[in-house]
């Protein structure tokens, strides 16, 4: 989780990803900053992101996040 | 050399490939995007050592979407045909894909801005006068660029009324004088809005506006609007929309006579 918040905050600075649960339904962050934490998350974590997993519900909050990476390193 | 993409399996690798640290993107298609314009024979792909394209064939142009990992890097392609793309940016400054497409003689066209809406409290909704589908196939090509305007095909607009996603206004006599075409996502955003032009003035986007947020109260709502629209900004405006800080600034590059033509597609 440490490594994924210093992702989060250092691609989107000044988002409160401790707290906020409707990131992208509430406009914070866009598809575009989507694709900019996947990028990370896929070299920092070695995983593999397809186009059908950068959906919003995937991408809502921190814990979403890190589910979904979990899911691809199972 | 330009392909053709003929099954949504090839998408993902394509895009995964570049998905690493400092890409930089505009646009980005959702899978339903993707199989849209495939079953309809519409999406070509260039592939290179610095990025990837996306390019979506209309009649008379061609929509770019990219992924570019190194803009040292450039294609060996110049598009055949007039090339439209946007690079939307948070903030004032310069898209950092910018400077690329310039070099590749892409210039600006127009900026938009975005502009959004919160939750609202519910409100009654209008009922909705019936109008043809040809009628607001022919208000919306009248009204909009169809290389800037994101112009729906047919099969797209009927998907949008069977669904509710047209709102509409007549003149009383089945004459239809505005339209607003709206998509529903993690934001709800107002696509299109057209008032035929002897009824301009007149309030009809504002009313038109007004059943848009009766409809999407319970979700956040914005919509891209042309930066120097001052009348169709002061509508939004009124209408409980504000800037944002989201801009972007389309770009063209008209077709040069070197460039690919369709005999190079696979």
């Amino acid at each position: 989780m440490d490594q994924l918040m210093k992702i989060l905050s250092e691609c989107c600075p000044g988002v409160d990803f401790e707290q906020e649960q409707n990131l992208v339904d509430d406009g914070i962050i866009t598809s575009l900053d989507i694709v900019t934490i996947v990028s990370e998350i896929m070299e920092v974590f070695d995983i593999e992101i397809s186009v059908d997993d950068l959906m919003p519900e995937h991408f809502n909050s921190t814990q979403a996040m890190f589910r979904l990476i979990e899911e691809k390193r199972a | 050399m330009l392909a053709q993409i003929h099954d949504y399996s090839q998408i993902s690798p394509l895009v995964s490939a570049c998905l690493r640290p400092g890409v930089l993107t505009n646009c980005v298609l959702t899978p339903e995007d993707y199989r849209r314009e495939i079953a309809a024979g519409t999406l070509l792909h260039l592939q290179w050592a610095g990025g990837l394209v996306f390019l979506r064939r209309r009649e008379d142009f061609d929509l770019l979407n990219f992924y570019l990992n190194d803009p040292a890097r450039l294609p060996d392609w110049q598009p055949a045909r007039e090339t439209v793309l946007e690079l939307p940016r948070r903030g004032s400054g310069a898209s950092p894909a910018a400077a690329f497409w310039e070099t590749l003689g892409f210039f600006p066209l127009l900026n938009r801005v975005r502009l959004s809406r919160p939750k609202l409290p519910e409100t009654p909704a209008d009922p909705q006068a019936e109008i043809s589908l040809a009628q607001a196939m022919s208000l919306l090509t009248s009204s909009f660029d169809p290389r800037t305007g994101c112009l729906p095909a047919a099969e797209w607009l009927a998907e949008d009324f069977h669904a509710g996603r047209v709102l509409v206004k007549t003149d009383g006599a089945d004459k239809l004088i505005g339209l607003l075409r709206y998509s529903r996502g993690s934001a709800a955003e107002i696509r299109h809005l057209a008032v035929a032009p002897a009824f301009r003035g007149q309030g009809v986007a504002k009313s038109l506006v007004a059943q848009f947020n009766s409809a999407t109260f319970a979700s956040r709502a914005q919509v891209w609007v042309r930066e120097d629209y001052a009348a169709a900004r002061s509508v939004y405006e009124n209408s409980g929309f504000s800037p944002d800080g989201w801009i972007s600034t389309v770009y063209t590059k008209e077709c040069t006579q070197n460039g690919s033509t369709d005999e190079d597609f696979k």
